[in-house]
C-alpha cells in the first residue's frame, strides 16, 4: 500500500512541476488572459520589464506573442539558465535577465522601461524594503509608463502558500505567525515562508507614496472555505469585509508626468491642475503652507 | 468593537510640559474605555517622551512599579527632572538592548504615539519584545496613528492642505517642505492602515480583545473632493485616523496537534 504523500513532498513535487517549460506555457497564458489583458496593455515595440520574472516564463511568452522592443526579466532568484525544456540565448535579441536586487541594479537606466508587470512578488518583500523597490521601479519608468500590478495580501486565503503545509485555510489569519514558525519548524526543520503584513489599502498607499498614479484597481476576493472565512470575520470583527476579505489587488499604475520645476507646484491655484496628474481630476489638491 | 475617542492622537509635546501633561491625561482618558485594571501591577510605558503617562499610570491606576522607555531622554532635554514618584523609572534608548529592561516581565505594556514613528524594520522585533516580556495573560495597550491621520507624521505643522499626503507623492512633497526649509518628510509615518496593523500584532502572537477605531475629522465635502484619488481604499480605513487596541498574549499556546497537515486532512 502506498503512503499517502506528505506536506513535504507536495510541496517539492509542486517545485518540479514549476520547472519545466509547458507549466510555464499554461502559467503564463493564464496569467495573460486572466490579469494583463483586461488592461490591454501595448507590448509591440515596447521595453517591458518583468519584475520577479523566476524561471522567465512569461518573459519568453510576451517575447513569443507580441514582438516587444526587448523584454528584460529581474529576479533576485536566477531561474532562467536552468534547464526547464528551453534556451533563452536564443532569444538574445529581444530578452535579458538580469539577477539582483532591483534597488542595487545599476545597467537599467532610469526612464527606459516602457511597462512594467509585476506578477506574485511585491507580497514576499519586507516593508522598508518594497518601499524603496517600489521607488526604483518608478525611477525606471518612463514618464506616461504603466507598471501592471497583481499582488496577494494578508488576508489571502492562503497566505505564503501555507495551503502546502496546513490543511486549514486561512490558517495565518487564525493562528499567528510565530505560532505557525514552531510547527512548520517542528515538521520540517524551517519557519513558514514570509509573507509581509500589509492588507489592500496600505499596498495602494505605497504605490501612492512611491509617486504612481492608480488608474485603476481591483479586489479579488477570498472565495474558498466560506465556513472557516466566517471564523475569520467572526475573530476580526473590526476589520471591513472588503478589506478582510480581500485576496489579491490587480491593479494598473501610471507614471505620471512630473513638473518642470518646483515653483510650479508653488504658483498654482486650486483651479488649476495637480502636478503629477496623468489625468484631469475635476478637483486639483494645491500644496500651500500655514504662512501663506 | 468599539467606536469612537479622540480624533486624532497627538504626539506628546515634550518642550511644553503642562501641554505635555495635558495630553497625557487624555492618552490616559483614552485607554481607561477599555477598563484595565492596572492597580498593583507592573507597567511599562514604550515612547515615554516626558513620563507624563508614566506618572497617570502610578497615580491614577495605582500600579506597583512603572518603567518607561524612550529612545531620547526628553525627561532632561526638556529642562525637566525625571518625575520624581517612587516606584517610576525611566530610560533611555533602545527597547531591545536597554540593559535594564531585558530581564523584566511585566503585567501591562502601553504605548501611545509612538509605534508608528518607528522604522519599518523595528515593528515585527519591537511587538515580539512586546510579547516575550508580558507575564501570560498580559496585556498590551496602544494607540497609533495610521496612514489615513490627517496629521500623518506631524505635515498639518508645515503645510495647510488637508491629508496632503493621500494626494501628493513623497518625492512631491518632500521636495516642497525642502524647498521651504522644513525638515519633516512625508516618510515619516509606517504606511499602515488600522487593518495592516492589527494584522502585524496577530502575527506577533496577541490575542485581539478590543479595537477603539478613531474617526478622521476630515470633512465630508473633502473627501468627496480628491475621491479620485482616495475611492481606492476601504472607507472603514480611509475613515480611521488612530486606533486605540487593547492585545493579550494568551495564558496558553495553541498546540502543534491543533493544526493538520494536507495529506492527513484527505
Amino acid at each position: 500500500m502506498q503512503a499517502a504523500a506528505t506536506a513535504p513532498d507536495r510541496a517539492q513535487q509542486h517545485e518540479i512541476e514549476k520547472s519545466r517549460l509547458e507549466w510555464g506555457r499554461k502559467q503564463s497564458d493564464g496569467l495573460w488572459t486572466n490579469f494583463c489583458a483586461q488592461y490591454e496593455p501595448i507590448i509591440r515595440n515596447q521595453t517591458v520589464l518583468d519584475f520577479g520574472c523566476s524561471w522567465g516564463y512569461f518573459c519568453k511568452y510576451l517575447v513569443d506573442r507580441f514582438s516587444p522592443r526587448r523584454v528584460i526579466g529581474v529576479d533576485i532568484s536566477p531561474g532562467w539558465d536552468g534547464d526547464h525544456g528551453w534556451n533563452w540565448h536564443e532569444h538574445a535579441d529581444k530578452l535579458s535577465f538580469v539577477a539582483g536586487d532591483i534597488t542595487e541594479i545599476d545597467n537599467i537606466p532610469p526612464g527606459s522601461i516602457d511597462l512594467i508587470i509585476a506578477i506574485s512578488v511585491f507580497q514576499y518583500i519586507a516593508p522598508d524594503k518594497l518601499e524603496t523597490t517600489l521607488e526604483r521601479l518608478y525611477s525606471l519608468l518612463r514618464p506616461g509608463g504603466e507598471m501592471l500590478v497583481r499582488t496577494r495580501v494578508v488576508t489571502s486565503y492562503i497566505g505564503a502558500d501555507l495551503h502546502q503545509q496546513f490543511a486549514l485555510p486561512y490558517v495565518h489569519l487564525l493562528y499567528p505567525r510565530r505560532f505557525l514558525n514552531k510547527v512548520a519548524e517542528a515538521r520540517r526543520g524551517g519557519p513558514v515562508r514570509y509573507l509581509n503584513s500589509l492588507s489592500a489599502s496600505s499596498y495602494l498607499f505605497l504605490f501612492h507614496r512611491a509617486g504612481f498614479e492608480i488608474a485603476d484597481a481591483n479586489r479579488r476576493m477570498n472565495r474558498a472555505a466560506p465556513e472557516i472565512l466566517q471564523q475569520v470575520r467572526e475573530k476580526y470583527p473590526f476589520i471591513s469585509e472588503e478589506e478582510l476579505s480581500c485576496a489579491e489587488i490587480d491593479a494598473r499604475l501610471l507614471r505620471p508626468y512630473e513638473p518642470d520645476e518646483l515653483d510650479t507646484i508653488t504658483s498654482m491655484t486650486r483651479t488649476r491642475v495637480a502636478p503629477g496628474s496623468a489625468s484631469r481630476p475635476a478637483a486639483a489638491p494645491v500644496l500651500d503652507d500655514p504662512s501663506e | 468593537m468599539m467606536e469612537g475617542g479622540p480624533a486624532e492622537i497627538e504626539a506628546s509635546p515634550v518642550d511644553d510640559p503642562k501641554r505635555s501633561a495635558a495630553v497625557a491625561r487624555a492618552l490616559w482618558d483614552n485607554f481607561s474605555q477599555l477598563k484595565v485594571d492596572f492597580a498593583g501591577r507592573r507597567v511599562l510605558d514604550f515612547g515615554c517622551k516626558a513620563g507624563d503617562f508614566c506618572r497617570c499610570a502610578l497615580t491614577e491606576g495605582r500600579a506597583r512599579t512603572v518603567h518607561g522607555v524612550d529612545g531620547e531622554p526628553h525627561w532632561e532635554s526638556a529642562g525637566r527632572d525625571r518625575p520624581e514618584l517612587e516606584n517610576v523609572s525611566l530610560f533611555a534608548g533602545d527597547l531591545l538592548i536597554v540593559p535594564e529592561l531585558q530581564n523584566e516581565h511585566y503585567d501591562i505594556i502601553t504605548s501611545t504615539g509612538s509605534l508608528f514613528l518607528l522604522r519599518p524594520e523595528q515593528v515585527e522585533p519591537v511587538l515580539a519584545w512586546f510579547f516575550d516580556h508580558l507575564v501570560p495573560g498580559g496585556q498590551l495597550l496602544v494607540t497609533t496613528r495610521t496612514i489615513f491621520s490627517y496629521q500623518n507624521g506631524d505635515l498639518h505643522r508645515d503645510l495647510h492642505t488637508p491629508i496632503p499626503h493621500l494626494l501628493f507623492s513623497a518625492a512631491i512633497l518632500d521636495d516642497y517642505l525642502a524647498s521651504r526649509g522644513s525638515a519633516a518628510t512625508a516618510r515619516a509615518l509606517l504606511p499602515y492602515c488600522a487593518a495592516t496593523w492589527l494584522m502585524l500584532f496577530h502575527d506577533a502572537g496577541f490575542d485581539i480583545r478590543h479595537v477603539l477605531r478613531h474617526e478622521s475629522d476630515i470633512p465630508d465635502e473633502i473627501l468627496e473632493r480628491f475621491m479620485d484619488k482616495l475611492s481606492w481604499y476601504d472607507r472603514r480605513e480611509l475613515r480611521t485616523s488612530a486606533i486605540t487596541v487593547l492585545l493579550q498574549r494568551a495564558s496558553e499556546a495553541p498546540q502543534i496537534s491543533d493544526l493538520a497537515q494536507p495529506a492527513e486532512a484527505e
